[in-house]
C-alpha cells in the first residue's frame, strides 16, 4: 500500500470519528452526518498531502508537523462558516481538526511504502 | 662466574623476539600487544612515512597474511605488505588503527547494540567467504578514533586456504568459545555466533532486557542446531530490538508486547491523549 493510499484511508476513518464527536454537542446533533461527511473530506486532503509528503521524506516530526498545520487550516475554513445563530465554533474545530492532522500525519509516516530514493530526515 | 637473574633472562628473552626488520622499510617503534599466534609492533614506514601495524607471526606460514588480506570489508584492518623477516619469521604489515577496547560501562545501550550489529555485519561477510574466525572477543574488537568497528586477529581463523589443525587441537578463548569448539570438534559457522552471544552478554553485564537475553541464550545454544542459522539472522533480530519490533528468540507476554508497542508509539500515544484533552475541555468548556 503507497503512502498516499494509506493516508487516505486514515483521514477518512480519523475524520469520521472526529465528526462524530460533534454528537456531544447538542446544537449540532441535528447536522451529524453532514459534518461526519465533511470531516471525512478534510481528512481525506490531509491525508492525501500528508501521504504524498511521506513519500519524499521520512521524517515523523515533519509529518506530524505538516498534517497539523493542514488540518489545521482546513479546521479554520470549516469554523469560519457561521452557525445559523451567528456564532462560530472556532476552539471546538479547530483544536481538534489540528491534532488529527498531526495524528494522520503520524500514520502516514509510519504505515504505507515510502517511495524509493525517499530522503531520511529524523 | 655468576648466573643470570630472572628479570635479566625475561628481558633478554623479549630482546630476542623483536622483529628483525634489517633490510626492510620499518622501523621499530614499539609492542603493541601479543597474541597466541604472534606479536604486533608498531612500526614507522619510511617510505609512506606514516605508522603501520606490523605482525610477526610465530607459527605457520603466509596462510594468515593471504586469510586477513582477502576480507576486505570495513570492519577488517586492511593488509598491505607481507613477507619474511631476515630472521625467518613471516610478517605483514596492516593499518595502524589508532583505537581502543570495547568499554561497556562507559557506552549507552544504543551505541553497544550499534557496535555489536557492526561486529555481526563483518562476522556475516567473513562467513560468506568461508572463514571463520574462531577467536572472537572483545579484546579482538577495537573502535577506532571514528568510531570504526574492527574484528582483528584472525590468526588461527579457518578458511579453505588454512591448515587443518590436528583433531583434538583446541583454539579460542575459554570464555567466549562454544561447547564443541572446546571439545576439539572442527568449528562450523556456528561456533562464532556462540561467541557472538557471549560478546551480547559481555556487553552487557547487568540490566539485559529480556529479548536481549533470549537472543544471547539463542545464539549461545548448547547444541549448535538450536543457535541462529546465520549471523545475518542474529543481526535481524538485533535489529528488531533496536526498533522495538518482537524478536524471533522471546516469546513475549501480553504484557511485555503492550510495553513494546507503547514504546514504539509512544508519539501517536501523546497525539491521542492530546485529542482526547481537547474533547473533554471544549466538551466542559460550554458549562462554563
Amino acid at each position: 500500500m503507497s503512502k498516499p493510499v494509506a493516508g487516505l484511508i486514515a483521514g477518512i476513518v480519523l475524520g469520521l470519528i472526529d465528526g462524530a464527536t460533534a454528537w456531544f454537542t447538542p446544537q449540532v446533533r441535528s447536522q451529524l452526518g453532514e459534518i461526519m461527511m465533511g470531516s471525512a473530506m478534510k481528512g481525506m486532503i490531509v491525508g492525501l498531502v500528508a501521504g504524498w509528503y511521506a513519500r519524499k521524506v521520512q521524517s515523523e516530526k515533519k509529518g506530524i508537523l505538516l498534517g497539523a498545520a493542514l488540518g489545521l487550516f482546513l479546521a479554520f475554513l470549516v469554523a469560519a462558516m457561521p452557525q445559523p445563530d451567528g456564532t462560530h465554533f472556532w476552539l471546538q474545530i479547530m483544536l481538534p481538526g489540528f491534532i488529527t492532522g498531526g495524528i494522520i500525519g503520524f500514520l502516514t509516516q509510519r504505515c504505507g511504502a515510502p517511495a524509493q530514493g525517499a530522503s531520511s530526515a529524523q | 662466574m655468576s648466573y643470570l637473574n630472572d628479570r635479566v633472562l625475561a628481558h633478554l628473552k623479549s630482546v630476542a623476539d623483536l622483529p628483525d626488520l634489517t633490510g626492510t622499510r620499518y622501523e621499530l617503534i614499539r609492542e603493541a600487544g601479543r597474541g597466541g599466534m604472534g606479536a604486533v609492533y608498531v612500526v614507522f614506514d619510511r617510505e609512506l612515512q606514516r605508522e603501520a601495524a606490523l605482525k610477526v607471526v610465530d607459527r605457520g606460514s603466509g596462510i594468515e597474511a593471504q586469510v586477513t588480506a582477502s576480507l576486505e570489508h570495513p570492519g577488517i584492518v586492511p593488509v598491505h605488505d607481507g613477507g619474511i623477516l631476515p630472521d625467518g619469521r613471516n610478517f605483514y604489515v596492516m593499518r595502524y588503527v589508532d583505537g581502543a577496547s570495547l568499554d561497556p560501562q562507559n557506552t549507552a545501550e544504543i551505541d553497544r547494540l550499534r557496535i555489536f550489529q557492526k561486529i555481526c555485519d563483518t562476522v556475516a561477510y567473513a562467513h560468506n567467504q568461508q572463514v571463520i574466525h574462531r577467536d572472537l572477543k572483545p579484546e579482538n574488537i577495537i573502535i577506532g578514533n571514528f568510531g570504526e568497528v574492527f574484528i582483528v586477529d584472525w590468526g588461527v581463523a579457518l578458511s579453505p586456504k588454512s591448515q587443518q589443525e590436528p583433531r583434538g587441537m583446541v583454539v579460542g578463548t575459554p570464555m567466549f568459545m562454544a561447547p564443541e569448539q572446546g571439545a576439539g570438534q572442527q568449528a562450523t559457522p556456528a561456533a562464532d555466533i556462540y561467541s557472538l552471544g557471549a560478546i551480547l552478554k559481555w556487553m552487557f553485564p547487568t540490566n539485559l532486557a529480556a529479548p536481549l537475553q533470549s537472543i544471547a541464550s539463542k545464539a549461545m545454544a548448547t547444541n549448535p542446531s538450536d543457535r541462529y542459522a546465520t549471523v545475518a539472522d542474529l543481526n535481524r533480530d538485533i535489529s528488531r530490538y533496536v526498533v522495538r519490533e518482537p524478536v524471533t528468540a522471546h516469546r513475549e507476554t501480553a504484557l511485555e508486547s503492550t510495553i513494546r508497542w507503547a514504546g514504539r508509539n509512544r508519539t501517536l500515544l501523546l497525539l491521542m491523549a492530546a485529542y482526547l484533552i481537547v474533547k473533554f475541555a471544549v466538551y466542559f468548556l460550554r458549562f462554563l
